[in-house]
């Protein structure tokens, strides 16, 4: 009888176990997502830098004004990204726009980039009310489209959405990459400092 | 001679000798027959005095001279007084020859024993006694002895309210001469006393000694001592340890004049009094005594007394010294008296203890009172310094105060001259659970009070305060402000008289914020007058804000706000005005920032002005008029941007609020700004139950100046739109809680919208648009009405690059939450467009709007649509007929479908959704059905390369997002047509070979060959294509021998496309690189 009961305990040991060792994997392409937003920041950076000039415009801009609908429409005849969609291209379009717009603000100092994969206002000393406001509806703008860009991203690679975080992570890693020296970023500590 | 000689010589010799004999026999009989001798004593004592005399045994000797009496009993009666005197000895020695001579001191001593006296005064005397009479009288009867003494005697006096009893004493008396007096001294014993009445009673041991000048001058020296007395008095019973009295004076007894040189009475550990008085007693009477009271024990008093304090006092412990020293004067002449006093009450280091409420009170108190005047209203003076305790008097606490009161007055009222008090820890339980705490508090000022109402009343007060507050929390239940210090200084000036109130200035500083002043002035009466006023200066917002926090909502907690204020409020009542209150005031705002977290809202530089007036009556209510202007500084409203200084803006408003009902009427406000318009609301508001409002409103705006608000923050200059004309809205407004009703008109005129990014441009508008909001009731349900309101839009032009029109002319219904577009035509493209009625509906409860309407294109002319390119040409028509469009933010759905004429066939498109239609991210699906569509017509307007013959095909499931194709699946097939030929160019093979392959068309081709075949045949043309998650697939229907062909040729001659790779999935990015190659091939 007491043999029998040690059995069973031990069977019900057995399979507590082995439940408690089973590990939940969730899908997280990694290294696709890496290519991607190293393609995504690439091209959306290279887009903003046209846009502000800093670099030759490319040709297929040129599109004419009159054709109201295109298989290929020009703004986003120079895709190069593996993981895409017309939401993503949008975004990236969006995104460039608000960059270009944001590079001054960088460049001063008033913005920098989080470890989240988003901009944050450093500091609005010597802004207007105007400057302020614009700056922060830039910002809260632009923020609202890389939040998304991000969802799409996970959205393409059928990534959970309880993992946008660690894309938002990746995407940070690459943004901060590229940022040009003296803009402020986040480090991994939460603290800030000005990139060399 | 001789003869009448010898008898008058025997005759006088008979006459002489007949004393000798009588003295001789009265010798022999009072020698030898002493009863006869007590007879005559007896019977000539009863004659000479009128007393009854009973003498028991008489003894004497004559030489020496002694005389002894046994059981003496005197007795005297009248109708006024009753005198009994028993003696159980007499005895008196003496010389008899200075009797006989009268030379005094003839007695050397007179003992009696057991004497037993009663006196009883049956009635006041009905004449004035001739004291001077008694004593010299007295004086003369004692100086006959040298030693008076009485021993075992026994004394009982009873007097018409007073009984007295002295028991068992020895009464030695010293009768001296004139220089030394008359020395008299009692023994201790049982002394009793009893007032009639039965107020007073004492019982003792009573000793006393004195030192008497019996003369028409008395002159005594007297000392008394009663010992362990037990007292009685109301009933209250008190046994000090002893009583000592001395005293020493003179009476001139003709003169009535009464002088005590010393007085003093001593009552062990209670009290010692010393003084001395003047007094006069003939037809009227008077004295003057002045002396000192010394209480080294105040407990000791106050536990003497007991009972007979008031029962305040009785629970209070007092303990200290105290000395009262003063002279009193009494005059009483003709019934009339007067009565002065002129004393003082000093006292030093007077611990006080008292429970009150049970709660400890503890006072120590130094000082001097004084009284002066007449004794009935004496002229009272105090100059009192005392400390007080921690204690609670409902809700008030001081842990400390420290008082000091120079004062007087009289018995009608009193005057404070100068009263400072120090307070420590005061705190104050104000209503509504708000604590007023008070850390050091110091007042100081004067007061006059009323004593002549049971209650003292104050008269009048002009205090100066300076009280220190340190974590002041004012609460109301749960919140507080709170402030870490604060002090209070003020002036002020109460008239209980006039009834005035007067606050000459008050002010409050608080930390953290500027000092406030405050100032006033009130009366009572039938027509009272008041005014107020309160003014601070450079108020600081921020802190301001800080203290407020807790009844600041969460929803405003993380706004920033910076900035200064100077408030000044003025409050006024004339007496003329009776009841009504007058007010005025104004807030001046200075460098005002603000901002919401998110910045959406937010101000900087900011000087708003605000002023108010008005007048309030508790039977009109509160009738107001105010003005807000403000002229600088910038503010943001989400994305209104609002330069003050360009735009400035003065709001002007006035009502009658009434409080007991809520109700505001006669409500009028207008908003100004020059350079944009105007805005009037007029009409009544209500804050009870609940905050409705039931305006008219009428507004007359400048679009311009008013959209330059929208673009000067946050609008890129590449978005903005250019926008003139003017607005004009005549709206009903009405409120009540969350329900909101709102109907009237907005009325456009010469308005233009251009927008020059996108080249687009509604010229010269003018419209007149019915507004009918209803939050509460639901949207008019049918299509076709209700719709009460009409409205019209009219625009002259409206044109961007794709198309321009001219002369729109729109309808506009409204009804309830709903407002339609009444159908109308409109010439487009060579066409027609028909639009049919389009309804539009709101759901409050929802906020959803949904319309419903349809659409109909009656031959539109493709060639003239925005849809060429330089690359290519289309001609043909559209017809289309969308019979039902379903609106709403989630979709608008088609029904029916649209057909264009085109390449000798049509492409219908049909099915069409457009979901999120009003966000970026809409997007449009749709099934195109394509109809023998002749591909030479098509090939020659579109630079692909020559192909001829008739295809049909569709393109299923496409969906548009973002101006791109998400997703479809294409396919399309030739159809055999007799007499058209199904050829492909070279060119049009190495196209299609591109996009499938990415490839030029194979090297098996030989291009230098090709160039001499116009065409190849083909047998069938089929292709299916699809696009899906921005992956291209591209494939030929036609499967033979395991080889998938894009075009298959004819049995003999023709051209094969085959696709060596089906499986291949071709990227957006190459499908787009293929695309591009194929029209760049062209060139």
């Amino acid at each position: 009888m007491r043999k029998g009961y040690a059995s069973g305990t031990a069977a019900a040991l057995a399979v507590v176990f082995a439940l408690a060792c089973i590990t939940v994997n969730i899908y997280f392409p990694e290294a696709t997502v890496k290519q991607a937003a190293e393609e995504i920041v690439n091209d959306i950076q290279k887009k903003a830098a046209e846009k502000t000039g800093e670099e030759p415009i490319k040709q297929l801009s040129t599109m004419p004004i009159k054709v109201g609908f295109s298989f290929v429409p020009a703004a986003y005849a120079q895709e190069e990204t593996a993981v895409s969609n017309p939401a993503i291209r949008a975004l990236k379009e969006a995104i460039a726009g608000h960059l270009a717009q944001l590079m001054p603000s960088f460049a001063a100092g008033n913005v920098g980039l989080t470890n989240k994969g988003l901009v944050e206002i450093r500091d609005e000393a010597g802004l207007n009310l105007q400057a302020k406001a614009a700056l922060r509806k830039l910002v809260k703008e632009d923020n609202g489209d890389r939040m998304k860009l991000y969802a799409e991203v996970a959205k393409a690679l059928n990534i959970e959405a309880s993992q946008i975080a660690r894309i938002q992570k990746i995407f940070a890693e690459n943004w901060i990459k590229n940022a040009k020296p003296g803009w402020w970023i986040q480090q991994e500590d939460g603290a800030w400092i000005k990139k060399r | 001679m001789r003869k009448a000689a010898r008898r008058i010589l025997r005759v006088g010799a008979i006459i002489a000798s007949l004393p000798i004999v009588v003295l001789i026999a009265a010798v022999l009989i009072v020698r030898f027959d002493k009863p006869l001798v007590r007879n005559i004593l007896q019977s000539q004592i009863v004659k000479r005095t009128g007393m009854a005399v009973r003498i028991g045994k008489l003894d004497y000797t004559l030489f020496p001279f002694r005389l002894a009496v046994r059981d003496l009993e005197l007795g005297m009666e009248d109708r006024l007084q009753k005198l009994d005197l028993s003696l159980a000895g007499l005895e008196a020695r003496g010389d008899l020859r200075k009797i006989v001579r009268g030379i005094k001191p003839a007695v050397e001593t007179v003992e009696a024993d057991s004497a037993v006296i009663h006196y009883t005064q049956k009635a006041p005397p009905e004449k004035p006694v001739d004291y001077e009479a008694i004593v010299l009288q007295a004086a003369k009867s004692l100086a006959w002895a040298r030693k008076i003494t009485a021993k075992n005697t026994r004394l009982s006096v009873t007097l018409t309210s007073l009984e007295a009893r002295l028991g068992n004493f020895d009464l030695d008396i010293r009768p001296g001469d004139e220089k030394s007096g008359v020395t008299v001294s009692v023994s201790p014993s049982p002394l009793d006393i009893t007032d009639k009445a039965g107020a007073i009673k004492m019982k003792s041991r009573c000793g006393a000694s004195a030192t008497l000048h019996l003369a028409s001058s008395l002159e005594f020296d007297a000392a008394l001592a009663f010992d362990s007395p037990v007292i009685t008095a109301a009933g209250i019973e008190n046994s000090p340890a002893g009583i000592t009295l001395d005293a020493s004076g003179r009476v001139e007894l003709a003169s009535g004049e009464i002088t005590v040189s010393r007085f003093k009475l001593g009552i062990p550990d209670l009290i010692e009094v010393e003084g001395k008085a003047e007094g006069k007693f003939d037809q009227g009477f008077s004295l003057a005594a002045e002396g000192t009271a010394r209480l080294d024990k105040l407990e000791n008093a106050a536990a003497f007394l007991g009972p007979r304090l008031p029962e305040t006092f009785q629970r209070a412990e007092v303990r200290g010294p105290a000395l009262l020293s003063g002279k009193y004067r009494i005059r009483r002449w003709n019934q009339e008296t007067t009565e002065d006093v002129d004393g003082s009450l000093t006292f030093e280091g007077v611990e006080f203890d008292y429970i009150y409420k049970g709660l400890p009170l503890h006072a120590r108190a130094s000082g001097k009172m004084s009284a002066s005047g007449p004794l009935r209203a004496p002229q009272l003076t105090a100059d009192v310094r005392s400390t007080i305790g921690k204690f609670t008097a409902d809700k008030l606490r001081v842990e400390g105060c420290d008082v000091h009161i120079v004062a007087s007055g009289t018995q009608q009222g009193v005057n404070i001259s100068n009263l400072e008090a120090g307070l420590k820890g005061l705190s104050f339980d104000a209503a509504g659970g708000k604590r007023l705490a008070f850390d050091s508090a110091a007042l100081t000022g004067r007061a006059s009070l009323n004593l002549v109402p049971k209650t003292p009343t104050l008269n009048s007060l002009e205090a100066r305060f300076d009280a220190a507050l340190k974590s002041v929390v004012l609460a109301a239940g749960e919140k507080g402000l709170s402030f870490d210090t604060a002090t209070l200084k003020g002036d002020a000036i109460l008239d209980t008289g006039r009834k005035t109130m007067t606050l000459n200035s008050l002010e409050a500083r608080l930390s953290g914020i500027s000092p406030l002043f405050l100032a006033g002035g009130f009366r009572q009466g039938k027509a009272p007058a008041a005014e107020m006023r309160l003014e601070t200066s450079g108020l600081d917002l921020p802190a301001l804000r800080a203290l407020a926090a807790p009844f600041i909502p969460e929803r405003w907690a993380g706004w920033d706000l910076a900035g200064k204020a100077d408030l000044s409020l003025e409050a006024r009542r004339p007496s003329i005005s009776g009841k009504n209150w007058g007010f005025s005031g104004s807030l001046a705002l200075a460098e005002v920032n603000f901002n919401d977290p998110d910045f959406t809202i937010a101000g900087e530089g900011i000087n708003p002005v605000l002023k108010i007036e008005g007048e309030y009556s508790a039977s009109e209510g509160l009738s107001f008029k105010g003005g807000l202007d403000i002229s600088r500084g910038e503010s943001l409203w989400k994305s209104v941007f609002i330069p003050w200084n360009e735009h400035p803006l003065r709001i002007t408003a006035s009502g009658l609020y009434q409080p007991k009902s809520g109700g505001m009427t006669d409500l009028a406000a207008r908003f100004e700004m020059p350079t944009i318009g105007e805005v009037s609301l007029h009409g009544s508001a209500r804050a009870r139950p609940s905050i409705s409002f039931d305006l008219n409103s009428n507004a007359r705006l400048s679009l311009g100046p008013l959209y330059s608000l929208y673009t000067g923050a946050g609008v890129s200059s590449q978005n903005r739109m250019s926008l003139t004309g003017a607005l004009e809205s005549g709206l009903h407004i009405k409120t009540n809680g969350d329900d909101l009703s709102v109907a009237g008109k907005v009325v456009l005129a010469d308005t233009s919208v251009e927008r020059p990014a996108t080249k687009t441009a509604f010229l010269d508008i003018d419209a007149e648009i019915p507004v009918f909001y209803d939050s509460e009731a639901g949207a008019t349900k049918s299509p076709d009405g209700p719709f009460p309101e009409e409205g019209f839009v009219h625009i002259g032009e409206f044109r961007n690059p794709f198309i321009s029109l001219k002369g729109l002319a729109i309808s506009l219904r409204a009804g309830t939450n709903a407002f339609s577009i009444e159908p109308f035509a409109q010439e487009l493209y060579g066409g027609r467009l028909e639009l049919g009625r389009t309804t539009f509906r709101f759901d409050p409860k929802s906020r959803l709007l949904e319309g419903t309407g349809s659409l109909a294109l009656r031959d539109l002319d493709i060639s003239l649509l925005p849809i060429q390119s330089p690359q290519f040409r289309l001609t043909g028509k559209v017809q289309a007929e969308f019979p039902r469009l379903d609106i709403s933010p989630r979709e608008i759905a088609v029904s029916g479908r649209g057909e264009a004429s085109v390449f000798g066939g049509k492409v219908i498109l049909r099915d069409l959704v457009v979901a999120n239609p009003f966000t970026p991210g809409r997007s449009t699906s749709l099934n195109i059905d394509l109809i023998d569509l002749n591909l030479k017509k098509l090939t020659d307007e579109v630079p692909f390369g020559e192909v001829t013959g008739i295809v049909r095909g569709e393109v299923r499931n496409l969906v548009i997002s973002y101006r791109q194709p998400e997703q479809f699946e294409f396919r399309i097939e030739s159809v055999p047509r007799k007499g058209v030929p199904q050829t492909f160019s070279l060119k049009a093979v190495d196209n299609l070979t591109v996009l499938s392959s990415g490839e030029p068309a194979s090297v098996g081709t030989g291009k230098f060959w090709m160039r001499f075949i116009r065409g190849f045949r083909y047998k069938k043309l089929g292709i299916v294509s699809t696009l899906r998650n921005d992956t291209f697939t591209l494939n030929g229907t036609i499967r033979e021998g395991g080889v998938e062909y894009l075009v298959k040729k004819p049995a003999l001659f023709g051209i094969n496309v085959i696709n060596r790779m089906p499986e291949k999935l071709i990227s957006f990015k190459e499908m787009t690189s293929r695309l591009k190659r194929v029209g760049q091939s062209e060139k």
